[in-house]
C-alpha cells in the first residue's frame, strides 16, 4: 500500500496554529515569546534556541507552524548536511534588504544536530558557531538529546527549550480527534494501548492509529496485531517475562530474547523491579542479587574473565524471578531513567569539580576536602545575592556554571524565621 | 590581587606569630629557620588547627620571596597515584638547583595519610633518592596511617586541638573586622559544632552570617542545611515504605548533584545517627552502609548499588517498626 504525502495522517492532521500543538505548553511560550522579540526587529541576547526532546513530540512542527503562522521565510537543513549547511550560512547573512522579490523575515532551522560526530564534528560546530554570531535571522537548533557533551558550545549560546513526552491523555484525546474527522469507530481502551506503546511520542502514535484504520475500526483487538512487531514491545514483555517467571530457565530465556545488550537488560529490570516486587523482603533480595551481579560484572571487565558475565546473566534474570514470594503487583512499565541522564550527570560532576578546583587551589586543599568541608557551607553562602556576584566575580565563573550552582543552592534549606527589621 | 572572598582563606594565617595554640612547634620551627637547615617533617593533628598553615608560613619565612621557586606543593588525595608525585618531583622540580642561600628545597605533600601503604613504602624510596637536596613536609589527620619506616624518617610534630578560647578569639576577631553582629551564645554554639576545627568554624560564621545578625539559632540552621536536603527525606521515604521516592531521590543527588555514590552514603551514614530508631537498628543500618560502599568500589554501577542498599534498609526499617 502506497500512501501519498497528503494522505498520511500526521500530515493530514497536522495542526495550523501553535495553540493547536497539544503538550509542552510552556515550551512553546518559551518559543513564541523568543521569536516576539526577533520580530520586533531586534535579536534577543541568545540570538539561537535548541530545542530537544524525545522522538515525535512535536519539535520541527513548533517551528514549522510558527513559521507558516507568522509569514517566516523557513530555511531548513539538516546538520549532517555540510554542503547545505554552508549554502544556509549565506542565506542567514544576506540582510533583508537585499531580498529583492520577497521582503520577508527569515527562520534558519538546523534539524538533527545529534548526528553531529566523527571527524568533522569540529569543522561543522565551527560552522554552527559562525551562523549563531552572525545570522541577522532567528536561528533554531532542533536535537533528541540536547545535553550530548559535543554541543557544548551551541548550547552556551542558545537558549534551551526542553519539550517533553507527551502524556497518555493527550494522545488519546488527539487521536480520539482524528477518529472523529475520519469517521472511525474507536474503543477508548484501543486509544489507550496505541498511547501507552507510543511512550509520549506523538507521531508513532498517529501512524498507528492510521495503520490500524484498515481495518475499518478501531478495537483492542485490531490494535494489538499490528503491535505484534515492534521492537519497544519486546522490551516490555522481555522484562514482564523476568518479573512474572516461576522458573529458573523461562527467567534465563529472556537473555536471547531482549533486543538489546545485557547492561542495557539491567538497566530495564533495575528500573521496574520496584513496580512489581512491594513486598520489601522480596525487594531487597532481589536488589542484592542485582548487586552481586554488578559485582560480578565489574570482576570480569577487570579480570578480563569473561565467564563471570555468566554469573552476571542468571543474576539479574532468574536471582531476580526467584526472589519473589508472592504475586507482583501489576504496575506500569518504565523507560529506565539512567539512559536519559547519564550525559547530563557527566557535565554536571565536570562543573562542580570545576569549581572545587578553583576554591581547593587558593584554599590549599584536596578536591575532596574541598568537597566535604567547604562545598555545602559555599551553597548556603551562595543564598546571599551580593555574596553570589562576588563568587562569580571571584572565581570567574560564568553564567552556566553560577546557574548550576544557584540550582543546587536552592536545594538547601535554611528555615529562618523572618525578624522583624 | 583578587579578593578574598572565602574568610577561611582570609583569615588563614600568613606567618608563624599568627598561628593559634601551637607554641612549642612554632619556636622549634623558628629554630629551624635559624640554623637555615630541617629535617624531613611530619605535621599531625586534627582537621584545621592550621598544619598546612604553618607549611606554608614556615616556608614562606625560611626562604622569603623566593618561596615559590623553591616549594612543590602536592596533595596526595588529587595526584593520580605515587607515579604522578614520583614524575612531579623528578621532572618539574629536582632537575634545578635551589634558589638562595638555602641548599635545599622543600616538598609540601598534604593529607599524605590518603596513601595506601605500597604508595608510602614508593614515596619512602623517594624520599631517600633526593634527600640530598630535597627535604619533605607531610601533612595527615592520623599518623598511624602512616607507615613506620616514613614516621621514623621524620620528625613527628603533633599539632594540638584548639582549645574553646582559641576558636572564639579568632571568630570574634574576623566577626568584629567583618561587621558583623554576633552574641556570645552564637560563638558557643559556632565552638560546640565545630569541634575545634577553625575551618569549620570559620565557614559556619561566615554563611550564617549572610542570613542578617548571627544568633544562635541561625547557627543551628545553617548548620543542619548544610547537607542535601534529600538526606533526610531519603529515610523518610523508606520508612513510609515509599521505596520509589527514596530511590528517586538518589537518582537525583546522583545525576542532577553529581554527588558520588560514596559521598552519598557518607551523608546517610551521618543522619543515620540522628533517627528516631532503637540503637540495634541504627547499628544495622550502619552496617548496611558500610558493605555498601565496600561493593561500590567493588562493582561498577553506582545507582544499582545505591538503590540495593536502600531496598535493604527499607526492610531492616521496616522489621523495627512492628
Amino acid at each position: 500500500m502506497s500512501i501519498k504525502k497528503e494522505e498520511i495522517w500526521t500530515f493530514k492532521h497536522r495542526p495550523r496554529r501553535v495553540e493547536e500543538i497539544v503538550g509542552n505548553d510552556e515550551a512553546k511560550k518559551e518559543f513564541l515569546d523568543w521569536l516576539g522579540i526577533w520580530m520586533k526587529g531586534k535579536p534577543p541576547i541568545k540570538k539561537a534556541v535548541l530545542i530537544y526532546g524525545p522522538p515525535g513530540v512535536g519539535k520541527t512542527l513548533l517551528v514549522e507552524v510558527a513559521a507558516s503562522q507568522f509569514d517566516l521565510e523557513l530555511h531548513e537543513v539538516n546538520a549532517g548536511d555540510i554542503y547545505s549547511l554552508e549554502f544556509i550560512k549565506k542565506a542567514a547573512l544576506e540582510s533583508s534588504k537585499e531580498l529583492s522579490l520577497v521582503n520577508k523575515m527569515k527562520i534558519i532551522v538546523v534539524d538533527e544536530l545529534d548526528s553531529i560526530e566523527g571527524p568533522k564534528a569540529n569543522y561543522v560546530l565551527n560552522i554552527l558557531m559562525e551562523l549563531i554570531n552572525e545570522s541577522k535571522f532567528p536561528v533554531v537548533f532542533i536535537a533528541n538529546d540536547g545535553w550530548k557533551p559535543i554541543l557544548y558550545p551551541i548550547r552556551n549560546a542558545c537558549l534551551m527549550i526542553e519539550m517533553k513526552r507527551l502524556s497518555n491523555k493527550l494522545i488519546v484525546g488527539y487521536l480520539a480527534n482524528i477518529c472523529k474527522k475520519e469517521g472511525l469507530k474507536y474503543e477508548e481502551e484501543a486509544l489507550k494501548v496505541i498511547a501507552e506503546r507510543s511512550e509520549g511520542d506523538m507521531r508513532s502514535a498517529i501512524l498507528d492509529l492510521q495503520f490500524c484504520s484498515i481495518f475499518g475500526k478501531i478495537g483492542v483487538k485490531e490494535v494489538n496485531i499490528v503491535s505484534a512487531k515492534d521492537r519497544q514491545t519486546d522490551v516490555f514483555s522481555a522484562i514482564r517475562n523476568v518479573i512474572y517467571a516461576q522458573s529458573f530457565f523461562s527467567a534465563k530465556s529472556v537473555i536471547d530474547e531482549f533486543p538489546y545488550d545485557q547492561d542495557t537488560l539491567l538497566l530495564w529490570i533495575e528500573e521496574n523491579v520496584f513496580r512489581f516486587y512491594t513486598n520489601p523482603r522480596d525487594l531487597a533480595l532481589a536488589y542484592d542479587r542485582l548487586s552481586k551481579a554488578d559485582i560480578y560484572r565489574a570482576r570480569a571487565n577487570k579480570e578480563r574473565y569473561w565467564r563471570f558475565i555468566l554469573y552476571f546473566s542468571d543474576l539479574i534474570t532468574a536471582g531476580v524471578a526467584l526472589s519473589k514470594s508472592q504475586r507482583p503487583t501489576y504496575a506500569k512499565m518504565q523507560f529506565p531513567q539512567t539512559l536519559r541522564v547519564l550525559s547530563r550527570q557527566r557535565q554536571s560532576r565536570e562543573m562542580r569539580n570545576y569549581v572545587l578546583e578553583k576554591i581547593s587551589k587558593s584554599n590549599h586543599l584536596s578536591l575532596r576536602k574541598a568537597l566535604d568541608e567547604i562545598f555545602w557551607f559555599l551553597l548556603v553562602m551562595l543564598k546571599n545575592e551580593e555574596f553570589k556576584k562576588r563568587f562569580a566575580k571571584r572565581y570567574e565563573l560564568d553564567e552556566d556554571f553560577m546557574n548550576y550552582l544557584t540550582n543546587l543552592a536552592s536545594n538547601i534549606d535554611v528555615k529562618i524565621q523572618s525578624r522583624s527589621k | 590581587m583578587s579578593e578574598e572572598l572565602l574568610w577561611i582563606e582570609k583569615y588563614r594565617p600568613k606567618t608563624l606569630d599568627e598561628i593559634v595554640n601551637q607554641e612549642d612547634i612554632i619556636r622549634s620551627l623558628k629554630r629551624l629557620i635559624e640554623e637555615k637547615n630541617m629535617p624531613h617533617l611530619l605535621f599531625t593533628g586534627p582537621p584545621g588547627v592550621g598544619k598546612t598553615a604553618t607549611a606554608l608560613a614556615f616556608v614562606r619565612e625560611l626562604y622569603g620571596e623566593e618561596w615559590r621557586n623553591n616549594v612543590l606543593e602536592l596533595n596526595a588525595s588529587d595526584e593520580r597515584g605515587i607515579d604522578t608525585i614520583r614524575e612531579k618531583i623528578r621532572e618539574r622540580f629536582a632537575k634545578t638547583l635551589p634558589l638562595g642561600d638555602i641548599p635545599f628545597k622543600i616538598v609540601i605533600l598534604d593529607e599524605s595519610d590518603a596513601m595506601t601503604s605500597e604508595a608510602q613504602t614508593a614515596l619512602r624510596r623517594i624520599m631517600e633518592i633526593y634527600a640530598r637536596n630535597i627535604r619533605f613536609i607531610l601533612t595527615c589527620n592520623y599518623s598511624n596511617r602512616i607507615i613506620e619506616p616514613i614516621q621514623s624518617r621524620t620528625v613527628v610534630l603533633r599539632f594540638l586541638p584548639l582549645e574553646k578560647e582559641h576558636v572564639i578569639k579568632r571568630l570574634n576577631y574576623i566577626a568584629n573586622n567583618e561587621k558583623v553582629k554576633i552574641d556570645e551564645q552564637a560563638l558557643e554554639t559556632i565552638f560546640d559544632l565545630s569541634n575545634g576545627d577553625l575551618r569549620r568554624a570559620i565557614n559556619l560564621l561566615q554563611s550564617a552570617s549572610l542570613f542578617g545578625e548571627v544568633t544562635s539559632e541561625v547557627v543551628y540552621k545553617v548548620a543542619g542545611a548544610v547537607k542535601p536536603r534529600e538526606v533526610k527525606a531519603i529515610f523518610d521515604s523508606l520508612i513510609k515504605g515509599n521505596f520509589e521516592s527514596a530511590r528517586d531521590a538518589v537518582l537525583k543527588m546522583l545525576f542532577n548533584d553529581g554527588i558520588s555514590g560514596t559521598e552519598i552514603i557518607y551523608y546517610l551514614y551521618r543522619e543515620v545517627y540522628r533517627l528516631n530508631v532503637p540503637d540495634e537498628c541504627k547499628l544495622n543500618l550502619i552496617e548496611v552502609l558500610g558493605e555498601y560502599e565496600y561493593r561500590i568500589l567493588e562493582g561498577s554501577s553506582e545507582e544499582i548499588q545505591l538503590n540495593s542498599m536502600l531496598a535493604k534498609m527499607q526492610l531492616i526499617l521496616k522489621n523495627y517498626s512492628k
